[in-house]
Parts: C-alpha cells; sequence; structure tokens
C-alpha cells in the first residue's frame, strides 16, 4: 500500500528545511513504492522486461507527493533521493542475479519480484556502479550528478537544484564526468 | 589519482574543451611542457568526451531516456487504425511529438502524445472537453488543432505538421533578431493571441517554443494546452511543477497560482518573447524556477536598451508597459501592445523577414565517423548558367501561403502552374523541382529576380495564398521581367479553400494573357499534369513535395493514392517508378512496369514531362527485353533521341542530363571508358549540387578511376544535403576507408558489425581499384560474408573479387560448386586462366543450366572440346525454331549461335574466319558475361593480323563490363591493351594500363607475378625513357 501523500510531503519538507530525520523515514517510503510500481508494471506487461527506470522514479514522485507548494527544490531532492534508491535497488539485483548464476547464495524473493532490467543492463549497472565510486572518491558532485541522471533521469536543472551548484557548474561538471566515465567503462582508466 | 589531481585535470579540461581545435593545441603544448601527464590526460578526455555520446549508447540506452523506442512502439500501435505513425520529431517537457500519416485524410500530421506520468494526473474527459475548445479556432496564424484524444491510457492531439523552425532555434541561432523581423513577429502572435482572446481562450504558455516559423510568417501552436491541462490536472499536476506555463515567460499573477487569468497574463508572455528576440535572453534569465519566480515579483523588468542600445525608445516603452508586475498597469489587451509598437513608426528596411534559411538536416553519421562538411560550404550550387538568361525561360517560384491547411499549395501551384504554362507558344518552364532547391527566399521581387538570374530564368512568377475570411482564399501573382526587374502584370482570384486547384487554372489563364502581350503565343492550349480528379491531383503533388525531400516512403504513399484516385494518371504512375527504383523502397512492382504504364498513358502532358515518361518508358522496355538483337538496337537509339531531344529543348537541366549518364552508364552499348561517364555524373553536380542522385555512381566512378581525393570531396557533399538516402551509410564507411589518417583495424570492424547488409556490396564496389595493398574491398566483401555466410551471393561476391585482385586459389575456394549466375561466371574465367583442373571444368561446366549454357565455350575452344561447343550449338539452333520463343529469347539464342561458330573456327585455328565471324557480330556488346571476352579475342586476332590501329580502338572502349565489373579478364584486358599502346607508341595510355595491372595485382598469385613484374618493368621504362623518343617495336 502507498503511503499517504500528505505524509511524504510533510517528510520532504521537512528534510528541505535541514531534518536529516524526516530523509531516514522517507527513505523506505520511496524504496516500497519503487518496488512496487516496478512490480505492477511487470505483471501488466510482462514483456517490458527493460522498463525504463527514469520513468518509474518519476512515477513514484507523482504517486507518492502530494503537496500545496511543492517547488523545485523539493522536487530535486526527492527525485535525488529515488534514484540512489533506484541505483541501490539495481546494483542488489545485479549482485542477486549474479550469485545466483553462480549457484551459491539465495535469491531474495523481494528481488526476484522485481526484475524490470535486463540481465545485459544488470552487468552494465554493476560495472557503472563501481565506476561510480571510484569517481565518488575524486569528486563525491560529480558522482551524485551522474547518479541522478541516469538512475532518476533529472534534469541537468534538477540537478543542480539538488546539488546547491549552478546550472553551468552542473553542465560543466556533467562533461567532464561523462568523458572521465567513458574513459572509465571504456577499459582506458586515467591514471 | 587522487581528487586533487582530478580536479587540476578537470579544470583544464573545462578550459581547453570550449576552445578550437587550434587554440587547443597550443594550451596543450604550453601544459606539455611542463606537466606531460597532465597533457596526456586531458587528451584522453578530450578525445573520450567528442565520443561520449557513442561510448555511453549503451549504458545510456539501458537507463537514461525513457525508452523512447518502446514508447514510440506504443504510441505507433495504439493510434494505428487512423494514423500511420512514421517518427518521434521532438519531446518535450509535457509531450513527445510524433510525425504520421493521418489515414483518413491523406495528408502528414505532428501528433502530440502527453508523457504518460502526466496522462495519470489528468483527467482525460476533462482535458478532452478543455482542448476540444481551442479546436475553434481558426486563424492564419495558429496552428489549427485536427483531433484529439484518448487510446491506450495516452492522451495526445493532432495539429498540422509544420514545415520551417521555432521561434527558439531561430533565436538560439541568432541570437538578437532584426529588429523588423521581431516586430513582425511579435504582430503575428499578437495577431493569433487576439482573435484567441475574442473566443474567450488563453494561451497561458507563450514562449519561443510554442511559435513556428513558416516561411518567414509566425504560427502559434500549443493553444490552449497548458490551460487545458491546469483545468483537467489534479492538484499534484497544477502544484508538481510539471506543466503549467514556463517561469521564464510566466506573469507574476500565474506563477503565483492564481486562477483568474485573462489576457494580460498573455501580454507578459508576449513582452517576455519579444523582450528576448530583441535582447537575445529574457527578461528574467535565471536559472532555478525559484529564483525567477522571486525577481519577477520583486524586480522591475530590466532596460531592453542596457542589451541593445539601438531599440527604439517607444519600443522599450511599450515593453515595460507590458511586462508590469501587475495586470492593471499593463496594456489591456494585445492589440494595444501592437497598436504602441506600431505608432512607434518603426520602419523596418523593406517591412520583410530575412529569408528564410534552409534547415540542413542534421548529417547522421554513424558512431565513430567524422563529420565532412567543411569543404562544402563552397561547394553548392545550383544552376551553372548564371549570367546566361533566356528570355523564353519562365521559373515559377514557390508561392507564399497563408493560412493553415493551406501550406502543400506553396509548391503545389508552382507545380501546377510550371506545367501549365510549358511550351506556350516560345516559353519554357523550369522544373519546378529544381526552382524548389534553388529556392530560399520570400515571394518578392528581389527574391524572385535573383532566382531567375541563378536559373537563366528570363521570367519569373510569384505570389501568395491567403486565408481570407470564411472558407474562401485568395491568391495573387506577379509576371516580373527579372533582367530589369520590371513587373510585366499583377493579377487576383478567389474561390473556395477546396477550390485551390481550380484557381491554379484561372490564374494560369491570366498569366497567359500577360504572356501573350510581350511574345505572339499562337493557339495555346493549356497543359494540365493530367488528371481530372481533384484529389488525384491533390495527393500527387504532395507526393511531388515529398519526392523532393527524397521522402521516398511519404512520396510513394501518395502517388499510389493518387493511382487509386485516378487509374489513368500517368504522371503519378512514372514517378512511382521513379521511387520504386530508389534504392531501399520497397515497392509492390518493380519500377520498369509503373514506367511500362505511364508510357502508355502518355498523352496531353506538357514538353518536358511528355518526354521524360516517353524515356523512362523506353528505358523500361529496353530493361525488360534486351538482347543483342535489333529490335535493342533500335529501343536503344529511340531512348537516347528522346534523352537528346529532351536535353535540346532544355539544356543544362540536371535531371535530364542525369538520365543520359544513367543510360550511358548501363546501356554500355554506348558504352564508355570510366572517365567519359564519370563526366557525365560530374557535370550533373557541376549543374546543381543540391541534387542527390548523380553522387553515387560519381563516387564508384571516381574510385574506379582512384580519384580518391576528389571522391572524398564528392561524399562530403552529398552528406552535407543530408539525404535520407540508403546510400548515406554505405558512403559514409567508404570516406572512413579511404581516410588517409584512418580508422583502426578495430573501428572498420565495429562498422562492418552494424553496417546494414545491402551496404556491403555499395561499399565494396569503388574499392575494388583501390592500389592500396591492404585490398579494403577483400576486407569489406569477408565482412560481408561473416554476416550474411548463408546466402550464396556474398560468397561468389568474395570469389569475384579475389579473383580480380588475382587471389585466383582463394577464389576458387570460396567459389565452390557455383549454384549462381555469379559464381558460375567467375568459376568460367577461373577455368580460362588455368586454376581449375580440367576435369573438374569439364564436370562442373556440364552441369551449368540453360541460362549459362554458353558461358563455357571459350574454355572448350581452348581445350580443342569441339564436341561441346557443337552439342551447345545445336541446342540453341533447335530452339530457335520454337515458336514459343519471345523476341527476346530468340535473340540471345542467335547470338549464342554466332558465338558458338566464332569459337569452334578458333578451335580449328581457322583465324581468318573467326575475324570475318567476329566482325559480324552486333557492333554493340552488351555482354551478360564473357562477351567482352569475345572482343578480347577479336583484339588479339586484329593484332595477330598486323591491324593495331583497329585492335587499339576496339580495346579503348573499355571492356563494358558492366553486369560484373571486375574480374580478372579486366586486367587483361588493361595489360593487353598497355602492350599494344607501348608498340604504337602511346606511352602516357600505356604506363596507366600498366600500373593499373602492377596496382590491382600487386599482392596476386605467384602464378600472375610475372605479368606484374613485366608490368612494373614496363612502367619504369616508359617513365624514365620518356624524354628520349618512345621505344616502339618490343617484342611481346
Amino acid at each position: 500500500m502507498p503511503s499517504a501523500p500528505s505524509e511524504v510531503t510533510r517528510l520532504l519538507k521537512q528534510w528541505s528545511a535541514g531534518d536529516q530525520h524526516a530523509r531516514d523515514q522517507l527513505i523506505p517510503l520511496v524504496y516500497d513504492e519503487l518496488r512496487r510500481l516496478a512490480h505492477q508494471r511487470l505483471g501488466r506487461a510482462p514483456r517490458e522486461s527493460t522498463l525504463s527506470t527514469t520513468a518509474l522514479v518519476h512515477e513514484t514522485y507523482v504517486r507518492l507527493v502530494e503537496a500545496p507548494q511543492v517547488d523545485l527544490p523539493d522536487r530535486a531532492h526527492f527525485l535525488a533521493l529515488a534514484s540512489r534508491i533506484m541505483r541501490n535497488l539495481l546494483v542488489d539485483r545485479a549482485r542477486a542475479r549474479s550469485a545466483a548464476k553462480r549457484g551459491g547464495g539465495v535469491t531474495p524473493l523481494e528481488l526476484n519480484e522485481s526484475l524490470w532490467v535486463s540481465d545485459e543492463d544488470l552487468d552494465a549497472v554493476t560495472g557503472l556502479d563501481e565506476a561510480l565510486k571510484r569517481l565518488e572518491a575524486l569528486s563525491s558532485r560529480q558522482s551524485r550528478l551522474v547518479e541522478h541522471r541516469y538512475f532518476g533521469g533529472l534534469s541537468l536543472q534538477e540537478s543542480a537544484v539538488a546539488l546547491g551548484v549552478s546550472l553551468a557548474t552542473a553542465k560543466r561538471d556533467l562533461r567532464s564526468a561523462r568523458a572521465w566515465l567513458a574513459l572509465e567503462l571504456g577499459g582506458e582508466p586515467l591514471r | 589519482m587522487d581528487a586533487q589531481r582530478w580536479d587540476e585535470i578537470r579544470v583544464a579540461f573545462d578550459e581547453l574543451v570550449e576552445l578550437d581545435a587550434a587554440e587547443r593545441m597550443g594550451r596543450l603544448t604550453t601544459i606539455g611542457t611542463t606537466d606531460p601527464e597532465l597533457r596526456a590526460a586531458i587528451e584522453s578526455l578530450l578525445t573520450a568526451d567528442a565520443e561520449a555520446d557513442e561510448r555511453l549508447a549503451s549504458i545510456e540506452a539501458a537507463l537514461v531516456p525513457a525508452t523512447a523506442a518502446e514508447h514510440f512502439e506504443r504510441v505507433k500501435a495504439s493510434l494505428s487504425d487512423r494514423y500511420a505513425v512514421q517518427a518521434e520529431i521532438g519531446w518535450g517537457g509535457m509531450a513527445t511529438v510524433f510525425r504520421a500519416l493521418d489515414l483518413k485524410h491523406d495528408r502528414l500530421v505532428a501528433i502530440k502524445v502527453l508523457h504518460p506520468e502526466l496522462g495519470v494526473a489528468l483527467g482525460a474527459d476533462r482535458f478532452l472537453r478543455e482542448i476540444q475548445i481551442v479546436a475553434q479556432l481558426h486563424h492564419p496564424h495558429i496552428l489549427a488543432l485536427y483531433d484529439s484524444g484518448k487510446t491506450d491510457g495516452l492522451l495526445y492531439y493532432v495539429m498540422p505538421l509544420a514545415e520551417g523552425e521555432t521561434l527558439r532555434a531561430r533565436i538560439n541561432r541568432d541570437n538578437q533578431l532584426p529588429l523588423a523581423d521581431a516586430l513582425q513577429i511579435a504582430r503575428e502572435v499578437a495577431d493569433a493571441l487576439s482573435y484567441a482572446h475574442e473566443h474567450d481562450v488563453i494561451h497561458c504558455d507563450v514562449k519561443p517554443e510554442n511559435v513556428m516559423l513558416e516561411s518567414g510568417h509566425a504560427v502559434v501552436t500549443d493553444f490552449g494546452i497548458s490551460r487545458a491541462i491546469s483545468e483537467a490536472g489534479d492538484r499534484r499536476v497544477t502544484e508538481s511543477g510539471m506543466a503549467i506555463g514556463t517561469p521564464a515567460y510566466m506573469s507574476p499573477e500565474q506563477a503565483a497560482g492564481s486562477t483568474e487569468l485573462d489576457q494580460r497574463a498573455d501580454v507578459y508572455s508576449l513582452g517576455c518573447v519579444l523582450y528576448e528576440m530583441l535582447a537575445g535572453e529574457p527578461p528574467f534569465p535565471a536559472t532555478s524556477t525559484r529564483a525567477i519566480l522571486a525577481r519577477k515579483a520583486t524586480e522591475p523588468a530590466p532596460s531592453v536598451r542596457t542589451k541593445r542600445r539601438t531599440v527604439p525608445e517607444p519600443v522599450e516603452q511599450a515593453l515595460q508597459r507590458a511586462l508590469a508586475k501587475v495586470p492593471t498597469d499593463r496594456f489591456a489587451t494585445v492589440q494595444q501592445l501592437v497598436a504602441e509598437l506600431t505608432a512607434a513608426d518603426v520602419r523596418p528596411e523593406g517591412g520583410l523577414i530575412s529569408p528564410k534559411v534552409r534547415s540542413t538536416r542534421a548529417i547522421a553519421l554513424m558512431g565513430i565517423l567524422v563529420a565532412v562538411g567543411v569543404v562544402t560550404g563552397l561547394w553548392l550550387k545550383v544552376g551553372a548558367r548564371a549570367g546566361e538568361i533566356d528570355a523564353n525561360v519562365l521559373a515559377v517560384v514557390p508561392f507564399d501561403v497563408i493560412g493553415s491547411g493551406l501550406e502543400m499549395w506553396g509548391e503545389g501551384l508552382s507545380d501546377m502552374l510550371a506545367h501549365s504554362l510549358d511550351g506556350a507558344g516560345p516559353f519554357r518552364t523550369v522544373p519546378p523541382s529544381l526552382v524548389v532547391r534553388a529556392w530560399n527566399g520570400r515571394a518578392d521581387p528581389t527574391s524572385a529576380a535573383q532566382l531567375g538570374a541563378v536559373l537563366g530564368a528570363g521570367l519569373a512568377v510569384y505570389g501568395r495564398l491567403v486565408a481570407s475570411g470564411g472558407d474562401s482564399v485568395r491568391l495573387t501573382a506577379t509576371l516580373l521581367d527579372v533582367a530589369s526587374r520590371t513587373i510585366i502584370g499583377e493579377t487576383e482570384v478567389r474561390n473556395h479553400r477546396d477550390n485551390v486547384d481550380r484557381l491554379a487554372d484561372s490564374l494560369a489563364v491570366r498569366l497567359l494573357g500577360g504572356l501573350g502581350r510581350i511574345r505572339q503565343l499562337g493557339a495555346v492550349q493549356l497543359k494540365s499534369l493530367g488528371s481530372s480528379s481533384p484529389t488525384a491531383l491533390k495527393a500527387f503533388l504532395r507526393g511531388e513535395q515529398h519526392h523532393r525531400r527524397l521522402d521516398m516512403d511519404s512520396a510513394a504513399f501518395y502517388y499510389g493514392r493518387a493511382i487509386e484516385l485516378d487509374s489513368t494518371f500517368a504522371l503519378a504512375y512514372n514517378r512511382m517508378g521513379g521511387v520504386a527504383w530508389w534504392p531501399g523502397v520497397v515497392s509492390v512492382r518493380p519500377h520498369h512496369e509503373w514506367w511500362l504504364r505511364a508510357g502508355a498513358l502518355n498523352r496531353g502532358l506538357a514538353i518536358r514531362e511528355s518526354l521524360l515518361v516517353a524515356a523512362d518508358s523506353i528505358y523500361a522496355a529496353v530493361e525488360t527485353s534486351f538482347a543483342p538483337d535489333s529490335t535493342t538496337w533500335a529501343m536503344l537509339q529511340r531512348l537516347f533521341a528522346t534523352l537528346e531531344r529532351a536535353d535540346r529543348h532544355y539544356p543544362n537541366d540536371p535531371e535530364i542530363r542525369q538520365r543520359i549518364a544513367e543510360a550511358k552508364l548501363h546501356t554500355p552499348i554506348f558504352g564508355r571508358a570510366p572517365e567519359e561517364l564519370r563526366e557525365s555524373f560530374a557535370h550533373v553536380v557541376e549543374l546543381d549540387s543540391t541534387y542527390t542522385p548523380p553522387y553515387r555512381h560519381l563516387i564508384t566512378l571516381q574510385g574506379w578511376l582512384q580519384e580518391i581525393e576528389p571522391a572524398r570531396r564528392s561524399i562530403a557533399a552529398f552528406l552535407a544535403l543530408g539525404p535520407s538516402d540508403a546510400y548515406t551509410e554505405s558512403e559514409s564507411i567508404l570516406d572512413a576507408i579511404w581516410d588517409p589518417s584512418g580508422v583502426t583495424q578495430a573501428e572498420l570492424e565495429l562498422l562492418f558489425d552494424t553496417a546494414s547488409l545491402e551496404t556491403f556490396p555499395v561499399v565494396s564496389l569503388p574499392l575494388e581499384t583501390h592500389p592500396d595493398s591492404t585490398e579494403p574491398a577483400i576486407q569489406v566483401v569477408q565482412a560481408y560474408l561473416s554476416r550474411n555466410d548463408a546466402d550464396e551471393f556474398p560468397r561468389n561476391y568474395l570469389a569475384k573479387v579475389l579473383a580480380f585482385r588475382g587471389h585466383l586459389q582463394e577464389a576458387k575456394e570460396a567459389v565452390g560448386e557455383p549454384r549462381r549466375y555469379l559464381g558460375r561466371y567467375v568459376f568460367t574465367e577461373l577455368a580460362l586462366l588455368g586454376v581449375v583442373p580440367p576435369g573438374r571444368a569439364a564436370e562442373v561446366f556440364s552441369r551449368f543450366p540453360d541460362q549459362s549454357r554458353d558461358m563455357p565455350i571459350p574454355w572448350w575452344a581452348s581445350v580443342g572440346d569441339t564436341a561441346s561447343i557443337k552439342d551447345t550449338r545445336a541446342a540453341f539452333a533447335t530452339s530457335i525454331g520454337s515458336d514459343t520463343l519471345s523476341r527476346a529469347e530468340a535473340g540471345w539464342a542467335n547470338w549464342r549461335v554466332a558465338k558458338a561458330d566464332f569459337y569452334l573456327a578458333l578451335a580449328r585455328r581457322d583465324t581468318a574466319e573467326a575475324l570475318r565471324l567476329a566482325s559480324r557480330f552486333p557492333e554493340y556488346h552488351q555482354c551478360n558475361q564473357g562477351c567482352y571476352y569475345q572482343r578480347l579475342t577479336k583484339a588479339r586476332l586484329l593484332m595477330a593480323a598486323g591491324r593495331l590501329r583497329e585492335a587499339a580502338e576496339l580495346l579503348d572502349e573499355g571492356s563494358n563490363n558492366v553486369f560484373a565489373p571486375h574480374v580478372p579478364g579486366d586486367v587483361i584486358w588493361r595489360l593487353e591493351r598497355a602492350r599494344l599502346h607501348e608498340r604504337l607508341g602511346n606511352t602516357d595510355k600505356a604506363i596507366s594500363d600498366y600500373a593499373f595491372v602492377a596496382d590491382v595485382w600487386c599482392n596476386a598469385d605467384d602464378s600472375l607475378q610475372p605479368l606484374v613484374a613485366e608490368s612494373r618493368a614496363a612502367s619504369q621504362r616508359l617513365l624514365t625513357g620518356e624524354g628520349q623518343g618512345r621505344i616502339t617495336g618490343r617484342s611481346w
């Protein structure tokens, strides 16, 4: 069952106002809703195996947030949070899948229910996740920016707001981050 | 690397990535002297940046876009009963836009589909009801709403497909618009808004993205959509900031969430748009929504004159008032704003919008290929006749159209008029396709006179079609004398908007009246396009417009509709044939059937079209019933006579010249040396470099002639035209292979892995003679085979290329037991070169089917097997008597009997008789196969008889081996010719032929190496001996 939108909105506003506790309370709500939506989508159209993660994140937003005066910063923060969760979900999924493939490990049930990404894409996700961890060590802002774009489909402007930087900075950050990532994922990382 | 180092790298990268190549190099050099590692890191990063889209494509496709392809499929399927959705053409914050064909009305439309996540939050019924109010709006500057609905959970609405660009694109390109343009656009937008306001519709989202510029005129789109969404959306939508207005253009009261918006909100937004057109940025540019809204609420609008000093004071004042914070301080209506702007008495020069810039479609180059458009800016030109004006040539300029739903008539009218007037008295008209390619102006005397000068037309007709109240339209036209720029006459006609075709006829009659005053016309019969059905005619005209833009699928659709509606429509059949001939187009019938049908219906057309319809149908007849007989000969003479007649009537017409070049290439009876063919196609390009058909053959021929640099220039010019053409891919790959800086092996393999299968033969053909010892053609065909090894054709093709390059043993392996025509052909060549053991050859030949039964005759002659030749001859001779034989089949049988007789004489070593028989072969040698070999044999006999000049004449015509060019025999031909020219003292020719042999066989089998050594030595000798007189009489 999705949580009452008003509650999510309240938490979101509190978090925007600087209340980290509110964020912690938000996470499971978003997590559940993301998984529920993915599952529901699959139930309706089993062939849609590459269902867009971006669309899921946005739909989660529309479903969870009902508030007067939710403006861009709140929206951006919500989406940023959802993109982190989406990343975790996908990476967990990929790990579980490869563990299952090796014959070891037990696939957690709830992950089995939410397979909305193909095997190849999951492999790519694992590689991306590792690259992002390395980028985190170099520039956590850039790492989060890529996370927003790739897992949450945030627009550049939303990302900029979520990260508290100007649009121009976000643009520049994204450009060098993508170039860096292209090298990293292409097996010729910068030394 | 640590974070600090990354910071250093990043900062430098951020700086360098903005610089141009030369500045970059300078900076890199500076950095490299102090920190070479930093330089290396930046360089890798810059390379990665240039290729980031491609390198990250797979991961980004998996994660980032809302799987556009899936969305497309979903939309396509759910609308399929009413619309054929063709492509996604745009994407915005609220909706995705698709181009589609409206099946019921035969027209192309734009369908906007709201994003599903937005649709979820909307009350569909309410939305559709709201949007229906908008459907009542009809105004020349409002993009009409055709339809709206909900299907499979998707909310959509349908509009005319607007040609042209958005005001956003124009501002992005030009930054600040000329004052006159900005004011005209603002006035037109205001007209539209004012009309809507009278109907109680507020736009609520006026912004540059929602203004289309069509032929320089503004058309406002998405009327009331934002309003409909806000009315139909629940609170989530209204308050999520997801839709509803755009902060930079939104009035303060709208931003504050007022539900009581009136037209003054649109006044404010229009003020923002005008401000941006003048200043290059909106009055409150800011990075975040909140910041914009905060500034709007608190700061006064900045003065536009601080950003652009030349803006007149009254305009500044009008803007200040439009941008007032409180609605009551603004103009009460948009009309008041317009009145103020007009009162400012700004007199724009000529009052005209600057010429529409042709949208050069983005060149979609695959993956790693480098953009090649650099040279083309200098290269494009249309019409080679500047300065030579023919007083009897008339150009009908596309009409300026104001009013939605009438767009097709802009070109449609010029099509009809050009056709009606062509051939009236001494007058000829410039073909509309040529006019359209050359045209980028407006319907005014200056543009028309310039166009006339470019096209060599002494007269020009231009005009406009305007929606004028109710359902009526007004058509005005002006006849202009190009040289003196004087107006000869003007006329105006009116009718119902459904009768534009009849308007065109009455206009043509009046124009003839005008023409009759300046020249003796005599009795003139007005030519029509050949259909009395207005609906068929409209479909045909739409087909023409797509055809000109090489949008062949849409063109085929409309021509098909025209034929359905009028089964006697000769021109529609003819065009359909042209479309079916186009590579990659799937047609229900082969092109020649359409052409033949058009030929049978060819009556009453104007001269040019009538000649072309005739030429195409003769060409089709030649294709379908070719035989080496006198009937074919006569048909070919008629084909060339018809084309030459057309060429005389319409000199320097690129389309006619293209047909002539094609006919020369494909009917090698008139076969010419590749140099001459290349010249023909190059001439077409010279006449009109924006016309795409000649390029492919030109590039192939340049490749054969090893003119790599010119070929690459041709490719660049071709690709810069942005053709939506089956050859785009192949020409891009060719360019990559020819690029002297080269692509890496890995990159090449990637290209081959992703290329479409039809590409391979097109890529390999021009490369076959490539002198490079890497023999790229072989790589291409090997890649082809690896992608498609189930099919016999790639294997045979590989065998052909290998054999041509002298890899005879490998070719033999590749061809195996030949089951297809090409394979049998190559096998025969290999047998003649002694590569196949005689026993094996005899056995395989015995299994050749009837169609190829004459192929082994030269081989049988060479091994003295006269019995087999006689058997074959007897079989053909018997068949001649059969009355079931078609004319063409009989022609072939006769020819094969003659061939058998020729080789029987040779086998008897009766060379005098052989030579006598050879001269009885038809003079033209369309060779299905091996017939070049007969001519080579004849040349050798002539040489042996000491008739060197006759032999040289014969060999100089080229092997004309068009069905399967580039087999080993072609190389032997060149070697024989080299030796002959050396004897005759034609040193240059000899050197060129020897070099060809040495290049093509550079890696050939050992058995051919003595010939290669001979060629190298000979060209060396001739080159060094050049200054010391000619070497003659060498024994050979």
